[in-house]
């Protein structure tokens, strides 16, 4: 590998991912490199079945390629330990869900609070951080709420408050609008894109909404396990109509 | 918020402290009760059972020791007057020379004057005599009958004392290898063989102590003058009771000034119950009885009554309100012993001896087996609740995992739920196993339950109950605790 430029974040390289299914082989990823920047906002895209989700999970240190390379800044992820894994999730890579995975026995403050308890971080601290951060979020005056007493788009949004709270590199975001109603979705792409372009957060979003991808940089479109097509969102904006259409 | 653009840096993740994953645990169990409240049913219900069965035995195995020492010691100066009165028969004699009672031993050779080491060798003739006999009478009917036909008891070893017979039954035995005679075979042959040896020692034995006991009493009559040995001591004063005493010594029993006091208070009760029941069947007493009391008792049931106030003025002046009253307690006494011998003595279990050896807890094969299975089906039950609360929770776990949670702090979870599910189990259930074990216990026993109650052995027992459970639910779950640390946390993406 030459030296890599330092602004690079997460690259694959060649990424493969076979695995067996009953009797057959399935081919999940046949040799798909991509590199990712700093303070980029990048929409994966692609039908099921296309090896977006396994795509997706190789870039979150969740799955390992059965052959090629994933490096985090420039760390092989092959080569870490479970603990290590387990460090590299905790305060590197923030997670959020579609379906918001919430611990339904904790208050919202709890929820935030939980990674910060895996990382060593001092209570009175984590729970400063974790207010400060349900205030970022627009839910201040909710943090002593259970998941079950807020809405969806609410429960995301403590979803968001979670996954930023060991300053993580990167953000990870599976469908994140896909169980929410258009509106609710549309704040919850406001709080994504204010937090890429003001705090520079690194996000890559897995989604099939289109809302989202005006305002991502970069869109990869994936399918039968290979990158289609990448492009600049400026130029998917003109060919939205085109897109929907062959979507 | 803080840009990230730092370096990367990746250590090992650090380990959460016990005490804020137990919180995490207990906090978790607060909103999931009723899936922790049926868990923890699960290892109450076996814990109960458990405790309340050892309970039972304890408690019955204490109230027999106990009140077998309370009878025998209500009863010890009628035993000891019959043991110099009466000569007894070999068979008795036999049990007491298989007894281990070493001073019945001794006294034995200072009566007969028979060597100490004869009577020695003869006492282990008898305890093996019995330990044989009991042998073959615990064996399964069928494979005696393949062993010594139909024989039972001592006739046993006159059958195998034949030299055909032996020939034989070493054959037969050959072919039951589960069959172990204690000692070996040829031990047992032999003291076939030299089984008439020993009965005719026995007879000896039984001659001299019997000649001994007649001569003892042809002495006492001189002092008593004819008169029945219980009827005379029962009026005797303290000299002349001594005098008796001594001529009962100088024969080589042994008397010890308790034991005389004992036979003395007997023989008086004895004397005045007997005359007692006489004069309470005369017509004109229970004319008097029944104008007083409205009641027509059998005389053995009057004598209940008469520490009643009224029973005195009944009875009339020749007996003291004093005797009539421990005559009275005296009965009560026999008649409460009878009754505790049919039902809470007669109820030892067959196979174990419990009134003998503190250690024993006294159950029977099949309760051990009704424990085990007990046991067996709360682990697979707790080991089942696990997997579904794993199941469950697969989204939670696999989430968690993302967030930063390595598989010890997983599995740690999962056994601290379970170690809390056992401790809360275990001592719910201690404790109702307990009150159902006592409450059971008072109910068919009364009260001789809670005189004897072993505190000690009992809070050993219940503090076993818990450590029992707490260790079940922990083993039962450490195969769903390793399942659910090995989750993938991909899991967390799956949509149902």
């Amino acid at each position: 590998m030459s030296a890599a430029a330092p602004n690079i974040l997460v690259r694959a390289h060649n990424v493969q991912k076979t695995y067996r299914r009953g009797a057959e082989l399935v081919h999940a990823l046949r040799g798909v490199s991509l590199e990712i920047h700093r303070t980029e906002y990048v929409c994966l895209m692609g039908p099921s079945g296309s090896g977006k989700s396994t795509f997706f999970n190789m870039v979150g240190g969740l799955d390992s390629p059965t052959g090629g390379r994933v490096f985090m800044d420039e760390v092989d992820m092959a080569q870490l330990n479970a603990r290590e894994l387990a460090f590299l999730r905790c305060r590197k890579i923030g997670y959020i869900f579609q379906s918001y995975n919430l611990s339904s026995v904790m208050t919202a403050l709890d929820n935030v609070m939980l990674p910060m308890l895996f990382a060593g971080v001092h209570a009175d601290d984590a729970r400063r951080r974790a207010l400060a951060l349900l205030d970022r979020v627009g839910l201040d005056g909710r943090a002593f709420h259970r998941p079950k007493e807020l809405s969806g788009g609410q429960q995301q949004r403590v979803a968001i408050a979670r996954a930023l709270a060991n300053r993580p590199a990167l953000l990870l975001c599976d469908e994140p609008t896909a169980n929410l109603d258009w509106q609710t979705g549309r704040e919850i792409h406001q709080i994504l894109l204010e937090l890429n372009q003001r705090d520079g957060v690194t996000i890559v979003c897995a989604t099939h909404d289109h809302e989202m991808l005006s305002v991502s940089t970069r869109m990869v479109w994936l399918s039968d396990g290979r990158i289609e097509r990448v492009a600049n969102s400026k130029d998917v904006a003109l060919t939205k109509a085109t897109l929907e259409v062959r979507e | 918020m803080a840009t990230a653009l730092a370096p990367i840096e990746i250590r090992p993740q650090t380990a959460i402290p016990a005490r804020k994953a137990l919180r995490l645990v207990v906090r978790g169990l607060g909103h999931r009760r009723l899936r922790a409240g049926l868990t923890t049913l699960v290892v109450l219900g076996a814990v109960a059972f458990f405790t309340m069965v050892i309970a039972e035995s304890l408690l019955l195995t204490a109230a027999r020791r106990g009140v077998a020492a309370e009878i025998a010691d209500h009863r010890a100066g009628n035993a000891w007057l019959a043991h110099v009165l009466a000569p007894g028969s070999p068979t008795l004699l036999t049990a007491r020379l298989s007894s281990s009672d070493t001073a019945f031993l001794a006294e034995l050779s200072r009566v007969t004057t028979i060597p100490e080491n004869e009577i020695a060798a003869l006492a282990a003739d008898a305890r093996r005599e019995r330990d044989y006999v009991d042998f073959f009478a615990r064996m399964e009917l069928s494979k005696r009958v393949v062993l010594v036909r139909l024989h039972e008891g001592t006739a046993i070893f006159a059958y195998l004392a034949v030299a055909e017979h032996a020939e034989r039954f070493r054959g037969a035995l050959a072919e039951m290898p589960s069959i172990r005679i204690p000692g070996g075979v040829e031990p047992l042959l032999v003291f076939a063989r030299t089984h008439a040896d020993f009965l005719g020692h026995l007879d000896a034995t039984h001659r001299a102590w019997s000649v001994r006991l007649a001569t003892l009493s042809q002495n006492l009559a001189t002092l008593t003058g004819g008169e029945t040995t219980v009827a005379w001591l029962a009026r005797a004063d303290e000299a002349s009771a001594q005098r008796w005493a001594d001529i009962v010594r100088a024969a080589g029993f042994s008397l010890s000034p308790d034991t005389l006091d004992r036979a003395r208070r007997f023989a008086g009760i004895e004397t005045d119950r007997a005359a007692l029941l006489t004069h309470l069947a005369q017509p004109t007493v229970r004319e008097a009885w029944h104008r007083t009391f409205h009641n027509r008792l059998a005389p053995e049931a009057m004598l209940v009554e008469l520490d009643r106030p009224d029973a005195a003025a009944v009875v009339g002046s020749k007996w003291s309100p004093a005797t009539l009253a421990a005559v009275a307690a005296d009965t009560r006494y026999a008649r409460q012993f009878a009754h505790l011998e049919a039902t809470l003595l007669r109820a030892t279990p067959p196979s174990a001896a419990p009134l003998s050896g503190a250690s024993n807890i006294g159950l029977r094969p099949r309760e051990w087996f009704l424990l085990g299975i007990s046991l067996l089906v709360c682990f697979v039950g707790i080991t089942n609740a696990m997997l579904m609360a794993v199941t469950e929770r697969f989204r939670e776990i696999a989430t968690m995992k993302c967030l930063g949670a390595t598989d010890g702090f997983v599995l740690k979870q999962f056994l601290l739920e379970a170690a809390v599910h056992g401790s809360v189990g275990g001592a719910l259930g201690a404790l109702a196993g307990l009150s159902l074990g006592v409450a059971k216990t008072a109910l068919l026993h009364g009260d001789r339950t809670f005189v004897y109650f072993p505190t000690g052995p009992i809070a050993l027992a219940a503090t076993g109950a818990v450590a029992i459970g707490v260790l079940l639910a922990t083993l039962a779950s450490l195969y769903p605790s390793w399942a659910a640390a090995h989750m993938a946390p991909m899991e967390a993406m799956r949509i149902e």
